[in-house]
């Protein structure tokens, strides 16, 4: 179980503020429209979140050809079902804020971006990744004996931003039986312009010593190291830089996301963001 | 392994068997490896032709047209086999409008130790299918699960090696179905019981030949 609460807390309540702009050839008054400011959950998803904005710019914009809502940044289309957090890391990690975002309802890159019509896409999203996650940890075991109710006050919890809401019922995701630690760790390694890393890694060795972030990152990325050491290569989770000889069970149970997955974003000086 | 999903090297296994079946009888399905590692390669069948469903009396009517060609053009290879013929003559015969091309992805998922299958369907005119026009084109017989789990049984996802959207038939059933086969898989083609079961649930049809495989 994961105890160190006050970093479950911390982590909670990370916020980003965000300059949303309405795209300005999708314009159809005579003045572009101030931008909307909002501090938006790092753990949320852009579609979730954006409901005021969404209504606000609308007014500005031609009727007739509002379709799906997207977002970009600097011409880069954000993925609204990787977490708003992870976006920032990795696509602005070093840039100002506010984070300046760009909102368009027309040409929807429908070859990019998975269809968000309704909360429904968001919430079946993020259950999908739990259920994927609780597969890796516990062979499905945790997630299958939980009743619908626990499911839906998991994402309530997060669609709300309430912390006790959540924790209560994912408390039991992040299990683990006595000194038994997960059976593998849920992770995904970003990098710009690059699929997305993925792979089966257990916390221990065969003789039980834990595993650190710096061996995860080894057996995925296995040049990472003498990059990292000669400050070229960042690696960022949740906002911040976790020291490599970090356990990695450690920041499995309280450096993930509410989606259970730890979402690693490696940085490259060579990005051109 | 648990009850009811398999190891990568058991569905590669299975996959070559299918591949060499597929070959036999034409049916275009081919690997695209892009590492030799688990949920690295696609088994992949490029295309499918699928009338629109109207509405559910007319799917008595509704064809399945398997082209064999791997180029995702309309027209034909050179083959001039009778089968093809046939083909070509009921394509020319039923009116073009309407009619979806599908590709189909079967990826190994190392997270559920199963085969997970990936689609997109477009339209004529090269658009993609929105997902309340895929969940209409499920036939009428999973309709009912449709309407009552529709978001935990076909959605889009990011492909998880393409990484661009794709359709995706949940695997979270997958393990509790297999289960229940009365099978054998040490001498099974676990790839053929599966995709039997869930693909014509969106149009994936597999032919009886198949079955023997693993069998002889």
């Amino acid at each position: 179980m994961a105890d160190d609460r006050e970093v479950l807390r911390e982590v909670w309540e990370g916020r980003l503020p965000v300059a949303f702009s309405l795209s300005s050839d999708e314009v159809s008054v005579m003045e572009q429209p101030e931008p909307y400011y909002l501090l938006v959950p790092r753990q949320s998803y852009l579609t979730l979140v954006t409901d005021k904005v969404q209504k606000h710019f609308k007014t500005y914009t031609d009727p007739d050809k509002v379709g799906e809502v997207w977002f970009e940044y600097e011409g880069q289309p954000l993925k609204w079902h990787i977490p708003i957090g992870v976006l920032f890391d990795l696509y602005s990690f070093s840039s100002t804020l506010p984070w300046k975002i760009t909102l368009h309802f027309q040409n929807f890159p429908d070859e990019e971006l998975l269809g968000c019509r309704s909360k429904e896409a968001i919430e079946s999203h993020f259950m999908a990744c739990v259920k994927e996650a609780d597969c890796l940890k516990h062979r499905s075991q945790v997630i299958n004996g939980m009743q619908k109710k626990d499911h839906k006050q998991l994402w309530m919890g997060l669609q709300n931003d309430k912390f006790d809401q959540f924790w209560a019922i994912n408390r039991r995701l992040m299990e683990h039986t006595g000194d038994e630690p997960f059976r593998n760790i849920p992770f995904r390694i970003y990098q710009v312009d690059k699929s997305y890393i993925q792979s089966l890694f257990r916390p221990v060795t065969d003789d039980g010593e834990p595993l650190t972030l710096g061996d995860l990152l080894k057996e995925n990325l296995p040049d990472i190291i003498p990059k990292i050491d000669a400050c070229v290569t960042q690696v960022i989770i949740q906002g911040v830089e976790p020291p490599l000889d970090t356990p990695i069970q450690w920041l499995s149970e309280h450096l993930s996301h509410p989606d259970n997955f730890l979402h690693i974003c490696v940085l490259h000086e060579t990005d051109d963001r | 392994m648990a009850t009811g999903t398999i190891s990568w090297v058991k569905f590669k296994k299975d996959a070559v068997e299918f591949i060499k079946r597929s070959e036999e009888l034409r049916d275009s399905w081919e690997f695209m490896v892009l590492q030799e590692e688990p949920g690295k390669e696609i088994l992949m069948k490029k295309h499918v032709y699928r009338k629109m469903k109207k509405n559910c009396s007319d799917e008595c009517k509704e064809e399945t047209i398997t082209m064999t060609t791997t180029d995702g053009e309309l027209g034909l290879s050179s083959d001039s086999d009778d089968s093809l013929f046939e083909e070509c003559r009921a394509l020319q015969s039923s009116s073009l409008s309407g009619l979806c091309s599908y590709e189909y992805h079967i990826i190994y998922s190392d997270s559920y130790s199963l085969p997970v299958l990936y689609f997109n369907s477009y339209k004529e005119d090269g658009r993609l299918l929105t997902l309340d026009e895929i969940w209409e084109n499920i036939p009428c017989l999973y309709q009912t699960h449709v309407k009552e789990e529709k978001w935990s049984f076909v959605t889009q996802q990011d492909h998880p090696i393409l990484c661009r959207p794709f359709y995706q038939l949940h695997p979270c059933h997958t393990a509790d179905v297999m289960r229940n086969v009365p099978l054998d898989w040490s001498n099974n083609n676990y790839l053929v019981t599966w995709l039997s079961s869930v693909g014509p649930v969106v149009g994936l049809n597999l032919s009886l030949s198949y079955a023997t495989l693993g069998n002889r």
